[in-house]
């Protein structure tokens, strides 16, 4: 057993190695219809298709805006009209172990689709909503916040 | 009864039917003027079910089944208790998100000789069609993992599924596809395709994943 213990966490530890494409890039996007944009830090970016996804980004969409995003982890994010999602936090190291993903869906509607974060380390994975927190295992969800 | 004019004196009357309004806006405002704060538990592109627990200061609630939903009044309220919605629900409220999220990605396995980063005849034939996809579907990720099979160390065995992972991204790069949408990863025999005794050679498990999303 103990042997057994030793082997699994010796795979653990030399499982993969993941070489990031640049710093601090954390997905892109897919499909865009209509409006949107990125809040970047102070600056708001033009939304393009195959345009990337930074940590902090914060993604709007117009009133008659709708696109959907995918972390390099194969986390997807749709948004429909009226929508903000906010990129909180991002890790995705598999050689190191190290796996996170903070969003906060704070208006619009949403489908979340689980990528390999939420696979590898289920309790990495935190969505938060006005007044609530989604904790989610291997999974597709959608979500509607009105103001 | 209660507008009564005979057993009622006016201004009670009046009184009262003020009273009964104001309730009625009361009702109207509390029902009409909570924001709508929904989540809906959705099989994947598999059938897969997932679970999603949704957590309040007042409470949580675990949502197991597809098209269950849940629904957060406030902050300090638990969640409200799980029900299921029907299709057309789900289509009225999120057609948009729906209608935007992207095909299923598309998987490719690619095969190589034993010990050695060259792929075997029959899958070099893919390489075209894997440059196709990705420019069919204007792909911006393209997720590239090298596995092996058991025969050999664990450190040779990462060294040799990263070194056939780069070598498929250095073939897409050739042929014009952006570096910056592959992510490559190396998995060593760790997720075999056709799980073996250790120290078997397995043809299958020699390959590398390309998913193009």
């Amino acid at each position: 057993m103990k042997f057994l213990l030793y082997g699994i966490l010796f795979c653990l530890l030399n499982t993969s190695q993941v070489f990031a494409a640049s710093d601090n890039v954390v997905g892109h996007l897919q499909s865009l219809k209509g409006s949107a944009s990125f809040l970047r830090g102070k600056t708001i970016q033009p939304a393009n298709v195959g345009g990337a996804i930074y940590l902090g980004d914060v993604i709007k969409t117009g009133k008659d805006g709708s696109l959907a995003i995918i972390l390099t982890d194969e986390t997807t994010f749709s948004l429909g009209p009226n929508s903000e999602l906010a990129i909180k936090d991002y890790a995705f190291s598999p050689n190191e172990g190290q796996f996170g993903l903070l969003a906060k869906m704070v208006k619009g509607t949403f489908s979340y689709v689980s990528g390999l974060i939420a696979k590898l380390s289920p309790n990495s994975v935190h969505l938060e909503m006005p007044n609530a927190t989604i904790a989610v295992r291997g999974t597709k969800l959608l979500v509607e916040i009105e103001e | 009864m209660l507008c009564n004019p005979i057993h009622m004196p006016k201004p009670t009357k009046a009184g009262l039917c003020s009273l009964l309004l104001a309730l009625l806006m009361l009702t109207a405002l509390l029902s009409g003027c909570t924001p709508s704060r929904v989540v809906v538990l959705m099989p994947d592109v598999n059938g897969h079910i997932g679970k999603a627990e949704v957590t309040t200061e007042g409470g949580k609630i675990l949502l197991d089944k597809a098209s269950e939903m849940t629904a957060v009044t406030d902050k300090s309220s638990p969640p409200k208790p799980a029900k299921i919605v029907d299709n057309k629900y789900i289509a009225d409220k999120f057609k948009d998100v729906l209608d935007i999220t992207p095909l299923p990605a598309i998987k490719y396995i690619l095969f190589f000789e034993t010990d050695s980063i060259q792929l075997v005849a029959e899958s070099t034939h893919f390489i075209r069609r894997i440059i196709q996809s990705i420019t069919d579907r204007k792909s911006v990720l393209i997720t590239i993992s090298g596995h092996s099979d058991s025969v050999g160390s664990v450190e040779a065995n990462n060294l040799l599924s990263l070194e056939r992972a780069k070598s498929i991204k250095d073939l897409l790069v050739q042929n014009g596809i952006a570096s910056e949408s592959i992510t490559v990863a190396s998995y060593g025999l760790t997720l075999p395709l056709v799980p073996v005794r250790n120290g078997v050679p397995m043809s299958q498990n020699r390959r590398v994943e390309v998913v193009i999303h």
